[in-house]
């Protein structure tokens, strides 16, 4: 008997094997939204720390050189020298880092924390400073994301080992069995203690039954049984430790990890069946799950392991896991990046007078220009300066980078049957067509495809040719036509887009047959009665639309949603992929 | 400052392909560069990190910013002409070096820019050389190449086409030799790269997490013990990186004497005409990175072999964009050498 840890106890012991373990483990991602709950687990980890510890913030509105360092404006001009300021990875040097809103960082953020991780140091390049600082921290990413839209970056989600989600049920009582004394214990300790093989084997296990690709979960999984064993003073890891490792670092990493284990816990045997509570399962994914062959489970995990791997965990929850996990990718694979690319990009151009702020960043040389001509009379003012430049608010120079707006252009196709699947192979084409013409401007694209009964996000916003193969290779066709559901779903994407800051344009391929309503009921009438009603929805968001009508003939039908959307109205009869290639790069 | 340990190149599992085609790059710098894409935690930047213990040593002008080479006066900065008048100044062996880019470094320090520290405190005029002076006759590293801004990029296009930085700005006019090899990595699902970067790096490969147990249960356990004990972990791999070194030091004492015979050249121009690559950069990497094999394996001539082996990396990002064929560009250059091997 193995892993008897209640899903009660969990919190606790991930505080501390996190205070142990600090940079080594990665960090840990605490998900869910504020609540008190939460800031009693904050100040736990935070009382488990050493006392000297540091522990910062960071907000989501960071500027680059208060997180990596840069240029201290106020010394460098009072003292007439270059003086570099620590930004706050360096600060948090053999302490914690507080991600706030860890979702919403930007990719600099993401990006410079993770070198630093990577490497120990935090190295800075720019404003005329070379600096090395050593910056080894563990991250406290607090993940707020809610919906599929937002999620942590994946980049930094592979290096976080630990994960909390937060129960909405609220529980301010989160107590460890450990406490500061015995982390210090455990922190002396946790390099002597003894790791097996088998250890490895089995984690290693577990994760490839879970679908997880990167090596560092199991590396973050040993390190956990490494800190498990410190705490309790011992110096050879048990199975329970491997156990409770796994829960903390692999099982929880899985979205549903929580639920299934609680799932687990509330009937303990026999063994149920995967729970029902773990995913809002919507049709399409009990239809996957018929599909999904249960050999293929098997084929995952070798039998030597397996049976080793399992009899640490509670019996059937790798199964039930990894069904989800399997689910969870065939959804979203890669579908990580969405808002990702909202880098600050741009090519820089002459700078104007201003102050800087957050978003607007100082030039000094260009500061330093204005101020120059000034400085013999400024100098007889105020003969104290000595050498020093003095420099005035007038001087202040800030940067500007010339940026374009990136168009997500959202492609929303009729997969069902009277539009045939001919009809999706050239929209296929044409979006592959597109992606690899349009990278170099950095536009994204994406796809909707409405079929049957529902419409679905295909091809979320990317600019990866890469990713949308691998998601159009499998694209099918046929069924209904639920041509509002396709419009709604194309409006949400629209506002996410917007949301991103970035432009949308949208490209309508269908015959306009509408003949399956917004819930789901057959009949021609009611469905265009809908569809015209989101139409007009759609109408109001502003964005250029181009109706591609798809059908043998031209339509009315589609004419008419044309002028209700305020698109251009393209009849293609026999459109081939550089046609409508060609044809939107033209019109939008 | 304390020295951080480097996981060693040697105990990195697997990834065959990457670290042969690192140690291509170290042997023959001119093959231009190296690109690896590819997941999520299989070692990309561990392995060139790695790379700066194995690099051999080569005599600098002491003092110089550029790392010009004493051999050459083709440096113009004091250190040099300093260096060249005096009869008692000796060359500094350093390793060749291996600079980092970060992805938020901006533009002064990278081509250099007007000393600031000088100008403000003495205002003199002077220029301060920035990370591509630094990386002069060694190895510029770009982890995340595809995030990398776009003005950015240009200036490396530019610089790494002409092998020499031209720097115009606040009133500075300098140009120094800027020869770097350029090593990328990235994730391919967060963005792709533009064209013309891609044709800058000589070699370009895919690497995978490896999908059996074994493997991944060795890379944790090395990994595991790495950072238990990072000292005790490289003593035990030192023998074998100083085999590596040797190895490296040997192939470039040995590389000018590789023969090419005219139907290995004929080969690699047949190779590259039916693959429709553009322009010559692909024959003239097909050839300099399979001589660099050639080296490292201590042979004296080229074969047919060395070719094929160092073909799908030289070549598989040259390879027109065919949006609507799927086949991965790897398997088209494959593909072809099976059939011109049959042939033959």
């Amino acid at each position: 008997m193995s892993a008897s840890v209640s899903t009660i106890e969990l919190p606790g012991l991930i505080a501390a094997v996190m205070a142990v373990s600090g940079s080594r483990m990665g960090g840990v991602v605490v998900q869910g939204p504020a609540s008190p709950a939460r800031d009693h687990w904050l100040r736990l980890l935070r009382s488990l720390q050493p006392v000297d510890a540091p522990w910062r913030r960071v907000p989501v509105n960071v500027s680059d050189d208060r997180l990596a360092g840069g240029l201290d404006l106020a010394a460098t001009l009072s003292s007439g020298e270059l003086r570099a300021s620590r930004g706050l990875l360096a600060e948090s040097h053999r302490g914690m880092l507080e991600l706030c809103m860890a979702e919403r960082q930007t990719p600099f953020v993401v990006s410079a924390i993770c070198a630093a991780m990577d490497t120990g140091f935090i190295v800075l390049e720019r404003d005329g400073l070379t600096e090395r600082n050593p910056g080894r921290f563990g991250v406290v990413a607090i993940d707020e994301s809610i919906g599929e839209d937002e999620a942590l970056d994946p980049r930094l989600r592979d290096r976080l080992g630990l994960t909390w989600t937060l129960r909405s049920e609220g529980n301010d009582g989160y107590l460890s069995v450990y406490d500061d004394v015995d982390c210090a214990a455990a922190r002396a300790l946790i390099d002597d203690i003894e790791l097996d093989q088998s250890v490895i084997s089995k984690l290693t296990a577990i994760a490839v039954a879970l679908q997880l690709q990167s090596p560092r979960p199991v590396l973050q999984a040993s390190c956990a049984a490494r800190a498990l064993a410190a705490l309790d003073q011992r110096r050879v890891v048990s199975d329970e430790d491997v156990g409770t490792a796994a829960l903390m670092t692999l099982v929880m990493r899985v979205p549903g990890g929580l639920e299934a284990l609680q799932a687990h816990e509330a009937q303990p045997e026999p063994p149920p069946a995967p729970p029902e509570s773990a995913e809002p399962a919507s049709g399409a994914d009990k239809e996957r799950d018929q599909n999904t062959p249960e050999g293929e489970l098997d084929d995952l995990i070798p039998d030597t392991v397996s049976e080793a791997a399992q009899a640490v965990l509670p019996p059937d929850l790798l199964a039930t896991l990894a069904q989800i996990a399997m689910r969870q990718r065939q959804r979203s694979s890669g579908k990580s990046g969405a808002a990702q690319h909202a880098l600050q990009r741009g090519r820089p151009l002459a700078p104007v007078a201003g102050e800087p702020d957050g978003r607007k960043r100082l030039d000094l040389l260009a500061t330093v220009k204005a101020a120059a001509p000034m400085q013999r009379m400024r100098n007889l003012d105020n003969s104290l300066r000595g050498g020093a430049l003095a420099v005035r608010r007038d001087d202040l120079r800030v940067k500007r980078y010339q940026q374009k707006t990136r168009t997500t252009t959202i492609f929303v196709v009729d997969a069902s049957g009277s539009a045939a699947a001919q009809r999706l192979a050239e929209t296929k084409g044409a979006i592959e067509l597109l992606l690899s013409e349009c990278y170099v401007r950095r536009d994204q694209v994406a796809l909707i495809a409405f079929q049957k009964e529902h419409a679905e996000l295909t091809l979320p916003a990317t600019r990866s040719l890469v990713r949308a193969k691998r998601t159009l290779a499998g694209l099918p066709g046929g069924g209904g036509t639920p041509l509002a559901a396709g419009l709604t779903m194309a409006i949400t994407e629209v506002q996410a887009a917007q949301k991103r800051g970035e432009s949308a344009q949208v490209v309508l391929l269908s015959d306009a047959r509408a003949n399956v309503g917004l819930n789901g009921e057959h009949g021609r009438e009611r469905a265009m009665q809908h569809a015209f009603g989101v139409a007009d929805q759609f109408n109001a968001l502003g964005v250029p639309v181009l109706c591609i009508d798809t059908g043998r003939r031209r339509s009315s039908l589609c004419l008419t949603l044309a002028e209700r959307l305020s698109a251009q109205y393209l009849p293609l009869p026999f459109a081939d992929a550089a046609t409508v290639s060609a044809a939107v790069q033209q019109i939008l | 400052m304390t020295k951080q340990k480097v996981f060693p190149f040697t105990a990195i599992v697997g990834q065959d392909d990457m670290k042969q085609a690192i140690l291509i790059a170290a042997v023959d710098q001119s093959v231009g560069g190296v690109l690896v894409f590819g997941d999520r935690g299989t070692g990309k930047s561990t392995a060139v990190r790695a790379l700066a213990q194995l690099l051999p040593k080569v005599p600098v002008v002491p003092g110089c910013a550029y790392n010009a080479d004493p051999a050459k006066k083709d440096c113009d900065c004091d250190a040099c002409h300093r260096f060249h008048r005096s009869d008692t100044l000796k060359p500094r062996n350093v390793p060749l070096p291996v600079v980092d880019l970060p992805l938020g470094a901006t533009e002064d320090r990278v081509v250099g820019a007007l000393d600031l520290e000088r100008a403000l405190a003495h205002g003199e005029k002077a220029f301060e050389p920035g990370l591509l002076a630094r990386a002069n006759r060694g190895f510029l590293y770009i982890d995340e190449v595809n995030l990398l801004e776009d003005h950015i990029v240009d200036l490396l296009l530019d610089v790494a086409q002409s092998g020499e930085n031209l720097v115009e700005r606040e009133g500075l006019s300098v140009r120094h030799a800027a020869r770097f090899v350029l090593v990328g990595s990235g994730n391919p699902e967060e963005g792709e790269l533009r064209p013309q970067l891609l044709d800058r790096f000589g070699l370009s490969l895919d690497v995978k997490t490896p999908d059996d147990i074994d493997s991944r249960v060795e890379i944790i356990r090395r990994r595991d013990a790495f950072e238990q004990d990072a000292a005790a972990f490289c003593r035990k791999w030192a023998r074998r990186e100083g085999a590596v070194r040797k190895k490296i030091l040997t192939a470039r004492d040995a590389l000018p004497g590789v023969t090419m015979p005219d139907d290995i050249l004929r080969f690699c121009a047949e190779l590259c005409s039916r693959l429709g690559t553009d322009g010559l950069r692909g024959e003239l990497t097909l050839m300099r990175a399979a001589r660099a094999l050639a080296a490292l394996e201590g042979d004296g001539r080229v074969t047919r072999d060395h070719v094929s082996r160092v073909a799908p990396m030289s070549l598989r990002h040259r390879l027109r964009r065919n949006p609507l064929d799927d086949s991965d560009a790897t398997v088209r250059v494959e593909r072809l050498l099976q059939e011109l091997c049959e042939v033959a």
